[in-house]
């Protein structure tokens, strides 16, 4: 199943760019081969892999600065090859490393550049060029700078604020941040969610960096040697990797530098011993002690609703075993919901100090616990090695 | 006569020249800009027109510039149009080379980057290409420019003018004085040219890629406001000339009567008297070509309809022209030459002069004395032990030195070609003992050497044969009697007198001529 492709289903919506069968050649070897992708609108996609898989050549075909060897590539259902290149190439913006930035124009011409060719107004590009400038986050003082005189975040902001700048549809990034240092690049990735957030552009985004396609990305787009490995979402890439390579690349345990995508469903204790209201105590404490948790959940037997839990200390040191669950079950006022991610559950437990949690569904059925012996265990997990893994589910 | 004598008093020919050199360079390199910059963006773009373009060009670079100039001869002519066309072949290379280099040495990725903005190809060159290239374009203009003024006074060789026009007069004189004051101007002009150039490779690099350039913004911009102006100056400066010259051109009278000499003093001072009487005389304007060639220059030259007048030698024409065997009957040779001249290339030989400019061999007086040689029948005993040194003409001549020998039945121990006043310096410096020289030659009074008797009367006779193109005698008549009376005047001691002002006294030519016609009443003072 190695090279099996995760067939990825969209929600619905349009498909602004498609890719049909397309492989391209460089002389006779074959780089890309028969690639089939579709781009919803509004979304942001990630192309990654190592060196050398296509993924730089597969965001040049989109605006024609490499021509296709065979396939279609679509957009918004109209064929590339029926707009001329320079007409399409204007549609549509281009970000890539600092080299994008022409270093003999100012920083106002560099911006106004796509503007230009736009035939735009003086006065309607001064405007634009201050609301960029207002966007990227950059003073106006700016303007008269030339690229060589600003940081690499700062050129790179002003390449992203030119891509921007005549407002087009789809915006191609290439490896726009992979030069910056990290912290720069951080920053930058966070304003790219920002911009995006508002302002919904479709963006093809190749990177070697899985923490950054992670971090930005709707969609991710892993490739290898000209074909495509997996697409998925990020968190779905993390939980359910196609198979070995996609593994290796995230890297393992990777999940754990997102704990936004741990959720509560993945890493509670399940099949919890349950009784109903009128359970009988000594029943219910005959079955912890045939158990090894020290927790019964009560629920309602007809509608499986949650109503309250038993726990051994409670039952413990009863002066007598006459009553039934519901007597002196405890019903707890702070519970998590299934997609409580890590973090919002460690925050829950510290802030309201809970041995545990309760996890409901939707149907206020619980579905596990969570405890905070169970929370180390979890937590310890990637740091230890991962062959006693099977039962956990992550 | 040292540098700043000649300066002073020919101050006015001096900067004549200078303003010249600067029209002819100026052209030259602005043409060389205009074909060079296109097709080194062209090879550019053509990666497979790179190698032959500029392997081309190296070869170009690599010929003589003398060969180049004898290639140019027949097909471009004389004058200012070859010197121009030769000056631009060589002003090419630095110039394509650097404008290729400079659009290739652009990333990749930054054209990649203005593709993918939707540039045209075109937007791109204007807006990136040129201006990232056209730092390193200059480099290359200011390298073609210095050389132009260099190359450009070889021009003087096929009469285009210019400083070098001082530079081969100096030469074949030995006024070290003239050679100076063509050299020197060359020199400063060279160098002021290229600081001017590189005001303008400073001024259209983009400020943001010069050294220093982000601390010192403002120094850097108020340095270029006062080099623009620099340049804005001379620009109009040389503009002026290439118009002024433009206009010159234009305004050409058609009755322009081209006068051209040889490149040796009597034909300078000739070339003036001839110029001068007829300036004086007649209504003609007269246009000089003083200093042109050899021979096979200047009949080439009239041949071609490029002058219309120079003073030849009965024999010259008899043997080198027309490629008769050298004999010595006066008549005949002038007979016959004018006969087959008219018939064969439609040009008149007017009356010979009165002086008889024959070749002779000139010794040193010790040698002389040491040996005891007096005529040329001694070499066949000493000949072999002599070293000569001849013009290139002389030794090609089937009345020169081939037939010398072969008549006196002697071989020379060595011969080397030695062009102009070189050889009496050789002489002087004992590098050659023996020397060809023209009876009338004064540097042989300058040098005080033996010429030694033609007792075989070997050399065939070299009266000075004043030649026009038959056409222009036809409409211009009355040139005849003025050159007549002036070759009555000319005797060989005249000439020679002539001749030793301008070898030995280091006068002028143009001087000398002129006050000679003022002298016999010929003209009147300026």
């Amino acid at each position: 199943m190695r090279y099996n492709i995760y067939i990825y289903c969209i929600e619905m919506g349009s498909f602004m760019i498609k890719f049909a069968n397309v492989t391209k050649k460089f002389k006779s070897k074959e780089v890309l081969h028969g690639i089939n992708l579709e781009i919803p609108e509004g979304k942001l996609i990630s192309i990654i892999g190592s060196s050398g898989c296509g993924k730089t050549t597969m965001l040049k075909m989109i605006n024609r600065l490499v021509p296709l060897t065979s396939g279609v590539i679509s957009i918004n259902g109209r064929n590339i090859l029926d707009t001329p290149p320079v007409e399409l190439r204007k549609q549509i913006g281009y970000v890539i490393q600092q080299t994008g930035l022409f270093p003999h124009l100012t920083i106002a011409e560099n911006i106004a550049l796509p503007m230009l060719l736009h035939k735009w107004s003086k006065e309607a590009i001064a405007a634009r060029t201050k609301e960029l400038l207002d966007m990227v986050g950059l003073p106006s003082d700016m303007l008269n700078r030339f690229p060589p005189e600003l940081s690499g975040g700062q050129q790179q902001r002003i390449g992203v604020a030119r891509a921007f700048s005549t407002n087009p549809d789809i915006i191609l990034m290439d490896e726009p941040f992979s030069a910056l240092d990290p912290i720069t690049r951080n920053n930058l990735q966070e304003e790219l969610n920002d911009l995006q957030k508002e302002l919904r552009k479709t963006i093809v985004f190749v990177t070697h960096d899985m923490d950054e396609a992670i971090k930005i990305s709707d969609t991710i787009c892993l490739m290898r040697n000209g074909a495509i490995e997996q697409l998925a979402t990020p968190e779905q890439l993390l939980k359910n990797p196609a198979n070995d390579f996609v593994e290796t690349f995230i890297g393992k345990n990777r999940i754990w530098s997102s704990p936004e995508f741990i959720k509560a469903k993945d890493i509670m204790i399940e099949n919890i011993p349950t009784c109903g209201p009128k359970t009988g105590l000594l029943s219910c404490l005959e079955k912890i002690r045939s158990e090894v948790l020290d927790y019964i959940l009560v629920r309602n037997r007809l509608t499986n609703e949650f109503l309250g839990v038993l726990t051994s200390g409670m039952l413990q040191d009863l002066p007598s075993y006459e009553g039934v669950a519901s007597d002196i079950m405890r019903q707890p006022v702070i519970t998590l919901s299934e997609q409580d991610s890590l973090v919002e559950i460690l925050q829950k437990i510290n802030e309201h100090n809970r041995p545990y949690l309760i996890v409901l569904d939707a149907n206020k059925v619980a579905t596990g616990i969570i405890t905070r012996k169970s929370l180390i265990a979890i937590l310890g997990k990637q740091y230890l090695s991962d062959d006693s893994d099977e039962g956990m589910v992550i | 006569m040292s540098i700043f004598t000649y300066m002073f008093t020919n101050w006015a020919q001096v900067w004549s020249l200078l303003l010249e050199h600067i029209q002819l360079t100026a052209l030259a390199v602005g043409i060389a800009i205009l074909i060079g910059v296109p097709i080194g963006i062209l090879i550019s773009y053509k990666r497979w027109l790179d190698k032959p373009v500029l392997s081309f060009a190296n070869l170009v670079q690599a010929i003589p510039s003398m060969a180049l100039l004898g290639f140019a001869i027949p097909i471009f002519g004389i004058g200012k149009l070859p010197a121009i066309i030769i000056v631009i072949l060589y002003s090419l290379l630095p110039i394509i080379k650097n404008t290729y280099t400079g659009i290739t040495q652009i990333s990749p990725q930054m054209i990649e980057a203005a593709m993918g903005i939707g540039m045209t190809r075109w937007q791109i060159l204007r807006k990136i290409q040129f201006p990232l290239t056209l730092p390193i374009l200059m480099a290359g203009v200011r390298i073609s420019a210095v050389t132009a003024v260099g190359l450009m006074t070889i021009a003087a060789f096929i009469g285009a003018g210019g400083l070098g026009y001082l530079v081969f007069s100096g030469i074949q004189t030995v006024n070290n004085g003239q050679i100076m004051a063509g050299a020197l101007p060359a020199c400063i002009l060279a160098l002021v040219l290229d600081w001017l150039l590189s005001l303008v490779e400073e001024l259209v690099t983009p400020i943001s890629l010069q050294p220093n350039a982000l601390k010192n913004r403002d120094t850097i911009k108020r340095k270029h406001k006062k080099q623009k102006a620099t340049l804005v100056i001379a620009t109009l400066l040389v503009l002026g000339l290439l118009f002024n010259s433009l206009l010159g051109e234009f305004n050409k009278n058609k009755n322009v009567f081209r006068v051209a000499s040889k490149q040796f003093t009597e034909q300078l001072i000739l070339g003036n008297l001839v110029a001068d009487v007829l300036e004086a005389k007649t209504d003609l304007k007269v246009e000089r070509h003083l200093n042109l060639g050899g021979t096979n220059v200047c009949f080439a030259a009239i041949d071609a309809n490029e002058i219309d007048m120079y003073v030849d030698y009965s024999g010259t024409l008899y043997t080198e022209v027309l490629d008769n065997p050298p004999i010595s009957d006066v008549d005949k040779v002038y007979d016959v030459s004018k006969k087959e001249l008219q018939k064969k290339y439609n040009l008149t030989a007017l009356k010979q002069m009165n002086f008889n400019n024959t070749y002779a061999m000139a010794i040193k007086q010790s040698l002389a004395n040491k040996y005891k040689i007096s005529k040329l029948s001694d070499l066949k005993v000493y000949g072999g032990m002599l070293r000569a040194g001849a013009t290139l003409e002389f030794l090609n001549r089937a009345d020169g030195m081939e037939g010398l020998e072969h008549a006196y039945n002697f071989k020379f121990k060595s011969t080397k070609g030695l062009d102009g006043a070189s050889r009496y310096v050789a002489q002087q410096s004992n590098d050659i003992d023996i020397i060809d020289a023209f009876a009338t030659d004064g540097l042989l009074k300058k040098f005080k050497l033996v010429v030694l008797k033609d007792d075989k009367h070997f050399f065939p006779p070299y009266y000075a044969v004043p030649l026009v193109r038959s056409e222009v005698l036809k409409k211009h008549p009355e040139i005849i009697k003025p050159i007549e009376q002036l070759g009555a005047l000319l005797d060989d001691e005249t000439m020679q007198n002539l001749n030793y002002q301008v070898d030995e006294l280091g006068k002028n030519p143009e001087t000398v001529a002129h006050n000679f016609l003022v002298k016999n009443g010929l003209i009147t003072q300026k």
